[in-house]
């Protein structure tokens, strides 16, 4: 199976507008492609100097979204040749990079085996196209804390875990959400690289 | 370990004994012992029968310390004891789990040590009978019958945890506290609603609100519901007068934080996407231990019975014990035993319940009771004594500042306990409880409301908020930290609620 490959584009423009073009595209051209507004996947974004300049204008301008290669390459294309449409125009394409990898940290604590287990049984094995980096899982045991306690508080188990997960773009978007769906588990946003 | 505890205790009582003299021989100039006078003492309840001729015969003259000259390094015991609870479950988890046991005795034996030494043998087994035989006893029975009725109690249902259901729990959570403790509220209430909320993604904000109403707040209503409150009752304030005044107060609060509640816990819930269906078979909110719910008023009436005239029971080295206070005692404990043999095993078992909780209260407090005696003593002291200045900050010009003793009992709940928190400003505001419960209600209804509500502002304001905690997380709650818990919650929701308080009551 051939790989997809993902581009990182920035829009300019209102978030309705740009998601209403992108999907009214697809109805037109009859494909299905998939796409994601970086902010709202947990996706590393602007740097500190775009947020400054979101926050002076008090409304957010520049919109990063993730588009499969195909659909980037015919929207670029089919929007080069209208150049008398108002608001869609190839200058609101602020930048458009091809995603080499991403990746994404974890950290996660349990006070029940049950809760342990599953933590351990997502992380390993790791998914295909996915890597894992410093995950040193420990569990402690402390069998006298077992029972409630009112000033002494104590966890008879203690899981701990914490690493970091890179490989494709696809698969760690979806690894991402499958811990973040776990409630012990801490994700961070995910970091592209180009 | 035992010989590094026995040479630490020998090495704080050598330095302590050691600041204590100097300090004292610098600023009086006396001899050990000169500052104990005799002063006329008896049982707090049977202080209203002591102004009758018929009670003379039970007060004693009895050795007394004069605290106004005494130097400040007495709290030092007092202090250590609240800040080792209060520090070290959040600094060493495991080693206060295993130790505090030592920890508290190490407290406790250089307070005693020291005072015998200073004050005399004599004067400090008074004070030991006395704290111990009318205060602690008490105590540590009502709250060993409470805990243990409530552990036999359980909520059942297959309930499924919706913004109404939640709510629901809560309010019923917050109804049990005033008469089975927070405590044992909290412990039976907490499992069904983690159950309840199992599926959601969202539920952090629901135990949070469990610590807030149930296992603080809602025991504002009677002495049964929180330590400070029994504390009072101890001291001579009327079971009755606490229900009244305090009833404002509480549903003024829990009224407001059930509306924010539901308002907040509609809003997580209407983003879970996984909502489950409810079960039509499944079975419908219900309590079980019904023998115990028939305890739980008898426990009331135990306390009040202490509050009878029936006369005195002995005098041991100057401290008198009166017929009502061993009938309470011995009522607490039977209904303890009886709730023992007649509880069914299963319902303690998924309340998790064992005696560790209580094994903890009775070695914490029964050195947080004895070392509190100089710092109210100090306090006693008035204005002029060397906690002058807390006294000051309360009370300008000989005026009770209501706003100040809720806010002042208030924030030292917040990081210590709240039933010694309670008595240091029962006794700055002069530790009269007839002339509180009448000239200075307004003060001892903000001291009370500031010592029970505000103990849910950190998680060590109040021992059943770790106890919450810990089960959650043990049910996979990921409860947030010390500061998390504070920053995201207790400072946005309570302390403007508090303000508001303070505003319409203070």
């Amino acid at each position: 199976m051939v790989k997809k490959k993902y581009y990182e584009l920035v829009f300019e423009g209102r978030y309705e507008t740009i998601a209403g073009m992108l999907e009214g595209f697809m109805l037109a051209s009859g494909k299905k492609w998939e796409y994601w507004f970086s902010r709202r996947v947990g996706i590393e974004t602007e740097t500190f100097a775009e947020a400054i300049i979101e926050w002076g204008a008090l409304r957010s301008r520049l919109h990063h979204v993730i588009l499969e290669k195909d659909f980037h390459m015919l929207l670029q294309k089919m929007a080069a040749k209208r150049t008398d449409l108002k608001l869609i125009r190839p200058e609101c394409t602020k930048s458009a990079m091809e995603i080499k990898s991403a990746a994404f940290t974890f950290k996660a604590k349990a006070y029940a085996k049950k809760y342990g287990t599953e933590i351990k049984s997502i992380l390993a094995p790791s998914p295909a196209g996915i890597k894992i980096r410093d995950y040193k899982p420990t569990e402690e045991i402390h069998e006298s804390a077992k029972g409630i306690e009112l000033y002494a508080p104590d966890h008879d188990y203690i899981f701990t875990a914490e690493g970091t997960a890179s490989g494709e773009f696809r698969a760690i978007l979806d690894f991402r959400k499958k811990l973040d769906d776990h409630p012990l588990v801490d994700v961070s946003t995910i970091r592209l690289q180009f | 370990m035992k010989k590094s505890l026995i040479s630490i205790t020998a090495m704080a009582f050598l330095i302590l004994s050691a600041a204590f003299s100097l300090n004292v021989y610098a600023e009086t100039g006396t001899v050990h012992g000169s500052t104990v006078k005799t002063e006329q003492t008896g049982n707090v309840h049977s202080a209203e029968a002591a102004a009758d001729s018929n009670a003379a015969a039970t007060v004693h003259a009895a050795p007394h310390i004069d605290a106004k000259k005494l130097s400040l390094l007495w709290i030092i015991p007092f202090v250590g004891i609240l800040l080792s609870i209060a520090l070290f479950p959040l600094l060493l988890p495991h080693f206060w789990h295993h130790h505090y046991g030592k920890v508290s005795l190490f407290w406790g034996v250089v307070f005693f040590i020291a005072f015998a030494a200073y004050f005399g043998i004599s004067t400090g087994i008074f004070y030991l009978l006395e704290v111990y035989m009318l205060e602690f006893i008490p105590f540590i029975t009502l709250l060993l019958a409470l805990f243990t009725v409530a552990g036999g109690i359980q909520l059942k249902g297959e309930l499924i945890g919706s913004p109404k259901v939640n709510t629901i729990m809560i309010l019923t959570g917050a109804i049990l506290a005033s008469f089975m403790g927070t405590t044992g509220a909290a412990m039976v209430i907490i499992r069904p609603i983690l159950k309840a909320n199992e599926w959601r993604k969202n539920k952090v904000h629901v135990v949070v609100f469990v610590i807030f109403v149930v296992a603080n707040i809602g025991g504002g209503l009677t002495p049964l519901g929180d330590p400070p409150l029994f504390l009072g009752f101890l001291k001579g304030v009327d079971f009755f007068w606490t229900v009244t005044r305090m009833l404002p107060l509480v549903s003024f609060c829990i009224g407001i934080l059930l509306v924010v509640f539901f308002i907040l816990d509609s809003w997580y819930y209407s983003r879970e996407v996984n909502r489950p269906a409810a079960s039509a078979d499944g079975v419908k909110l219900s309590i079980a231990g019904i023998p115990n719910i028939i305890l739980l008023p008898c426990v009331t009436l135990a306390v009040i019975a202490s509050s009878m005239n029936l006369g005195d029971a002995f005098t041991l080295h100057y401290v008198t014990v009166p017929w009502a206070s061993i009938l309470q005692v011995g009522l607490l404990l039977t209904i303890t035993l009886v709730s023992v043999k007649i509880s069914d095993s299963a319902i303690r078992e998924a309340n998790g319940f064992n005696w560790e909780p209580i094994k903890e209260v009775a070695k914490l407090f029964a050195t947080i009771f004895i070392t509190m005696v100089t710092p109210i003593a100090m306090l006693k002291a008035g204005a002029d004594g060397p906690m002058g200045a807390i006294v000051s900050s309360v009370i300008k010009d000989g005026v009770y500042i209501n706003s100040h003793f809720f806010w002042a009992a208030g924030s030292l709940s917040s990081f210590l306990d709240n039933a010694p928190t309670y008595l240091v400003f029962f006794n700055t505001a002069g530790g009269n409880a007839a002339d509180l419960m009448t000239t200075h209600a307004q003060t001892l209804v903000a001291i009370s409301a500031g010592a029970v509500f505000m103990g849910a502002n950190t998680y060590i304001g109040n021992a059943p908020n770790f106890m919450v905690k810990s089960i959650a997380e043990d049910n996979g709650v990921p409860m947030p930290s010390f500061f998390g818990y504070m920053f995201r919650y207790s400072v946005v929701i309570l302390i403007p609620l508090f303000i508001l308080v303070t505003l319409v009551f203070f």
